[in-house]
């Protein structure tokens, strides 16, 4: 500051201007104090030629930015910022990925405890992973948008052909780092999705069975397979991905920019708005500002929905030999889930998914139209739109509760408490289940705790439908809540039938364990117990 | 410098003291997370503890925990939480003894009451040691069976189900399901009823119900028919092989069928 006094100088203050000087230039790539200042004042550049462009030149990070930007590739209809939130998200899980690292342990024995651990015993653990699986899937939606809004505006012409290509690749890649996420916390989710998704590998002619297995570390997903995937989602994929981003990021920064809107570049407004908006707008220092707001709201904004709203899901330990009665594959690849309900493996999992690839890939080279105008685009709109809309119903035709039924009581006994989900029975309050016997039919939902109530009446609803509609012929339904333990209650649901084809009298029983997850357990022992218990004789 | 650069210039200045005050902020909202999962975690490990409980001890230790006969002592006594320890001079905790228990086994009874006759009397539960079971499940059993310190202690007490007493017809109708549990889960192939079966390898169930009450003194014909199917070899009649292989997999409501059968002929 002092360097910018009128008064007259002693030779003292000139010289810590001098050395304010030389730090400011040695920090801020050849800026000088002056320059620095006017820069975060907002001021033009002091000197020219413009020392800003310099500090593109001197600075690595900034030299890998565009100096200018044509302002109207800078609107944010244009472009919803969709590759901007890409990179940014793809830090986010570097980052929050590499601290994960530290509590992580890739082993059957210990994925599954350290993600516990994590959340129970490292402060801001829980955000941690949180942060890391909302930042993947809002990534791969918003890789999946950034590729949707390249398309809609064809803003892949020319040399921007290429960039596509790569942009197809890390597309591949996102949904690859995705899926082999998914693994690493060793629950029946992870274990049971990633046991669908590497089976279809088998699809694949002629090395099919090599390739699942290879994947998969042996026939089925043990300690190799766990490291197959630990090390493809931190090593290779990251690896991959950095090569191939510098291509696609490095070609818009440097070699054809960000594509101007189509009406901006085929003139289809008044030349005076135009030239407007081909005007260049310096990156330093409006546009870094805008970036840093957008960064640091977008950082808030996940550690707020960790902390209020998101859960990353966590089931119970993966089990080899306990088949989840519904499978679900992660939403971005129900698609391939409702393709393959409609023919075999290699034909609907591994045959069209690729072609499909192949076939976006090489959109640039298919479409010849010289417009990008929407209007004179009339087929390539309706082809994105009827995939659109495929996409949409494949999805929902590769949800668990489509084309696939349970056994009537099977499907009751689901409805009433998930295996997994905090759903149903599981979701009323501990104090809320009160110990007796409920009849269907008997007992009037009205007398049961608010919470009770309404899962009980649910229950008789589907007895009742199932037995209008001939599936459970004179289903007598009871449910009956015993105390157990201090802090957890056992459930048992009983529905009996005669059998539609005439065989006589069938019985379904389940038992739902219902502990108390607010609290008041003995704990302590039993978990440090297990370390010890290994090595001490019994006696 | 535009208007809009102007305003984000200060939006910059608002969202990163806004990221910083919050990274301050959250502190005891973490804490509470924190704290949140460990009572899931526990309830967890109880809950999963309880499913492998139901499918694997509770035929000797009890389905509360209240032992079975000779076979394996009870879990949810006083004794068990307060002097098992001093009995055995064991330097640890109780945690460390059941978890090391369930995991090694036992080779021998530590107790005269419970069978030890040098042979194996509890086997090795831990995948490592040929057992079933895995670390994570060996610490959610343990976590259940020192669940039950609190009624052990008398600290807290159970409310029991109130059932309602099964009328006649109720019971008939039982014993005619029970009629297909015994059809359907093979129990004909060994065993003859009279106009249902005609097994040779086990005893004629033909009169069973009447005889039941008779077998083993102290024991009621249900007992007797419960256990029997349980423990096929605790009562053996007399000319028939001495190594049963039974043991067909039930259903609590299938063996109350069966037995509700039974005790009809």
């Amino acid at each position: 500051m002092t360097a910018h006094t009128d008064e007259p100088k002693t030779p003292q203050s000139e010289s810590a201007a001098a050395l304010l000087d030389r730090a400011a230039r040695a920090a801020a790539a050849g800026m000088s104090a002056d320059e620095l200042r006017a820069l975060l004042r907002g001021d033009p550049p002091t000197d020219r030629p413009n020392p800003r462009y310099r500090a593109h030149v001197e600075s690595f990070f900034l030299h890998i930015r565009p100096r200018t930007y044509a302002y109207a590739s800078t609107w944010f209809t244009h472009t919803f910022r969709l590759g901007f939130f890409a990179v940014f998200l793809a830090l986010v899980e570097a980052i929050t990925g590499i601290l994960l690292m530290l509590y992580y342990v890739p082993t059957p024995a210990g994925a599954y405890a350290s993600i516990w651990r994590l959340q129970t015993a490292v402060p801001w653990g829980e955000v941690l992973r949180d942060v890391h699986r909302l930042a993947a899937e809002l990534m791969v939606a918003v890789v999946a948008l950034h590729m949707l809004r390249t398309f809609l505006t064809r803003s892949y012409k020319g040399p921007r052909a290429f960039t596509w290509i790569t942009g197809v690749v890390l597309l591949v890649l996102t949904l690859l780092f995705a899926f082999s996420g998914y693994l690493l916390p060793w629950d029946q989710l992870a274990y049971w999705a990633v046991t669908i998704g590497s089976s279809m590998a088998d699809g694949v002619p002629l090395i099919g069975p090599r390739l699942r297995d290879l994947l998969r570390g042996a026939a089925v997903i043990g300690p190799d397979g766990l490291l197959c995937f630990y090390q493809l989602h931190i090593v290779l994929l990251p690896l991959l991905a950095a090569l191939l981003l510098g291509v696609h990021y490095y070609r818009v920064a440097r070699i054809h920019g960000i594509s101007l809107p189509a009406r901006v570049e085929e003139g289809d407004m008044p030349e005076a708005e135009r030239q407007a908006a081909r005007r260049k707008v310096d990156f330093l220092p409006d546009l870094l500002t805008h970036e840093v707001v957008l960064a640091v709201a977008a950082t808030i904004a996940l550690i707020v929905a960790a902390l209020f709203f998101y859960d990353a899901p966590l089931q119970s330990h993966a089990d080899p030999l306990r088949t989840p009665l519904e499978a679900e594959a992660p939403w971005f690849f129900l698609w391939v889930q409702g393709l393959l309900k409609l023919g075999n493996k290699t034909l609907m999992g591994v045959a069209i998914p690729s072609a499909l690839l192949a076939l976006l890939a090489l959109v640039p080279f298919l479409d010849h139209n010289p417009s990008r105008l929407w209007r004179r685009r009339p087929l390539a709109l309706t082809l994105a739109g009827v995939a659109l809309i495929g996409f949409g119903v494949l999805s929902y035709m590769g949800s668990p509760s489509y084309g696939i039924t349970l056994p009537a009581a099977t499907e009751i006994s689901q409805r009433l408490a998930p295996e997994e989900h905090r759903a149903g029975l599981r979701a009323v309050p501990f104090a809320q289940l009160p110990v007796g016997v409920y009849v269907v039919g008997k007992t009037d939902p009205a007398t049961l705790p608010p919470a009770f109530a309404p899962v009980f009446a649910d229950l008789a609803r589907r007895v009742d439908a199932a037995t209008a509609d001939g599936r459970l012929p004179d289903a007598r339904a009871l449910l009956i809540i015993e105390d157990w333990q201090t802090g957890l209650k056992r459930a048992t649901l009983r529905i009996g039938w005669s059998d539609p084809a005439g065989a006589g009298p069938r019985t379904f029983e389940r038992t739902i364990y219902l502990p108390d997850a607010a609290g008041s357990h003995a704990r302590g022992p039993a978990r440090s117990a297990q370390s010890s218990a290994l090595s001490a004789p019994p006696e | 410098m535009t208007r809009r650069a102007s305003l984000e210039r200060i939006l910059a200045v608002i969202v990163t003291v806004l990221l910083a005050v919050l990274f301050f902020a959250a502190n005891p909202i973490i804490a509470g997370r924190m704290a949140v999962f460990e009572d899931r975690q526990a309830a967890q490990d109880i809950a999963t503890g309880a499913a492998l409980f139901e499918a694997n001890c509770r035929s000797c230790h009890g389905i509360n925990g209240e032992g079975v006969g000779e076979l394996g002592p009870a879990l949810n006594e006083r004794a068990f939480f307060q002097d098992r320890m001093k009995t055995l001079g064991w330097p640890g905790t109780l945690g460390e003894y059941v978890s090391a228990t369930i995991a090694q086994g036992r080779i021998a009874a530590t107790r005269p009451l419970y069978a030890g006759d040098g042979n194996v009397v509890m086997t090795a539960w831990s995948q490592q040691y040929g057992g079933p079971l895995r670390p994570d499940e060996i610490a959610a059993l343990t976590a259940f069976v020192l669940n039950w310190e609190d009624t052990a202690l008398g600290v807290a007490t159970l409310e029991p189900v109130m059932t309602p007493t099964p009328s006649p017809e109720d019971l008939a109708g039982q014993a005619g399901v029970g009629r297909e549990v015994f059809s359907d889960a093979g129990c004909g192939e060994c065993h003859a009823v009279a106009g249902l079966s005609t097994g040779t390898t086990g005893p004629d169930l033909s009169y069973i119900g009447a005889e039941a009450a008779t077998r083993k003194p102290g024991l009621s014909a249900e007992l007797y028919l419960r256990e029997s199917f349980l423990l096929p070899n605790a009562y053996r009649v007399e000319g028939y092989p001495t190594e049963v292989q039974c043991g067909g997999v039930l259903s609590r409501s299938q063996l109350d069928a069966l037995v509700a059968f039974l005790l009809t002929l």
